[in-house]
């Protein structure tokens, strides 16, 4: 199979693989289980489940919908692990909405690793468009961040 | 005239007398053989090809709703199979959702007893998102799905890939691929 992330492959496209798929044209969505494995360029997202939402394709030929306006949305449940950048995220819920480039992770044990430090909360929202990432708690549980001196910290 | 009634001649005489005579019953026996199997031959003949029609235009309606149409370079009906072959056909089946697939492919067995439809060869379906090829596919009617045990392959607009089967269901428009299934997503969507 393809190496963790293959930088020669075309950066544009999300090549996805598993052993079943579900595709609904009436919800439009597909869903892929069983090892998913899904690489776009450096980002390697592996998880249980992964459900790809998609907007109607408009007919014409003259201006061929590109592949950003077709997606809208992916979800990826159970097992989720996501190495991008230096990074890795891990969750048992995340969610990438392609409109705003927003990528949010949720449910116990959702935590971002870079090196040897990690943060983890309730919810951690990574706004990739800005670089920018939240994090946030909930009663039972605060953030928790493990940092080494020295290091870089998350980036 | 000395010579013909010499030993050596005789001897001629008989051997083509014997000759002659087995050709004869091989002859009579092969004939025998071929009028007996005549009876299963033409048999088979009126069974193989009870009526063989060229440019078919059949159509499957249900409770008044028509389900699909299928046309054809021509078709063979065998009686005693309950089977109607059809050489190069193409089959539109009409969704609930006004949507339609278009189905092509080389050869088409119709079971007439249960109208499930068995395609082989260079099999293509189409709808207005994609189209996916195969090279044997079974319609159930009774189900209304598609259906294929062979590898199949789907391009679309923004996407594509293959499996090892999938069944496509025509009244929810559902479609599930299994086994190696690999595909390819979008364009410039950057995660």
């Amino acid at each position: 199979g393809e190496t963790a992330a293959d930088p020669g492959n075309d950066k544009g496209k999300i090549r996805i693989s598993a052993k079943t798929l579900v595709s609904d044209s009436e919800a439009k969505y597909a869903e892929f289980t069983g090892n998913v494995r899904a690489i776009q360029g450096n980002t390697v997202i592996t998880s249980d489940r992964l459900r790809v939402f998609y907007k109607a394709v408009s007919g014409n030929k003259q201006k061929p919908v590109s592949g950003e306006q077709a997606i809208e949305k992916i979800v990826a449940e159970g097992n989720v692990k996501i190495k991008f950048d230096n990074k890795v995220a891990e969750t048992e819920h995340a969610v990438y909405t392609t409109k705003d480039k927003v990528l949010v992770l949720s449910g116990p044990g959702s935590k971002l690793i870079s090196g040897n430090n990690s943060i983890s909360g309730s919810k951690i929202t990574l706004y990739r468009a800005e670089g920018r990432i939240k994090f946030e708690s909930n009663s039972d549980k605060p953030v928790e961040a493990v940092l080494y001196p020295g290091e870089n910290g998350i980036k | 005239m000395a010579a013909f009634s010499t030993p050596k001649f005789k001897l001629f005489l008989a051997v083509l007398i014997l000759v002659v005579l087995g050709g004869t019953a091989a002859i009579f026996v092969g004939y025998r053989g071929i009028m007996n199997k005549s009876d299963t031959f033409v048999s088979g003949i009126r069974d193989s090809a009870n009526i063989s029609i060229g440019n078919v235009h059949q159509t499957s309606t249900r409770n008044g709703v028509k389900e699909w149409i299928l046309e054809a370079v021509s078709v063979r009906y065998l009686n005693e199979k309950k089977q109607a072959v059809f050489d190069n056909l193409a089959v539109t089946f009409f969704l609930k959702s006004e949507n339609k697939v278009h189905l092509t492919g080389n050869k088409g067995i119709l079971k007439t007893d249960s109208n499930d439809i068995e395609v082989t060869g260079n099999v293509v379906i189409k709808d207005k998102d994609c189209e996916l090829q195969t090279e044997k596919l079974y319609y159930k009617h009774h189900q209304r799905t598609l259906s294929s045990q062979a590898p199949v392959k789907v391009t679309g607009s923004a996407f594509n890939l293959s499996a090892d089967s999938m069944v496509f269901d025509l009244k929810t428009n559902k479609t599930v691929f299994e086994g190696n299934v690999k595909g390819t997503l979008g364009g410039n969507i950057t995660m």
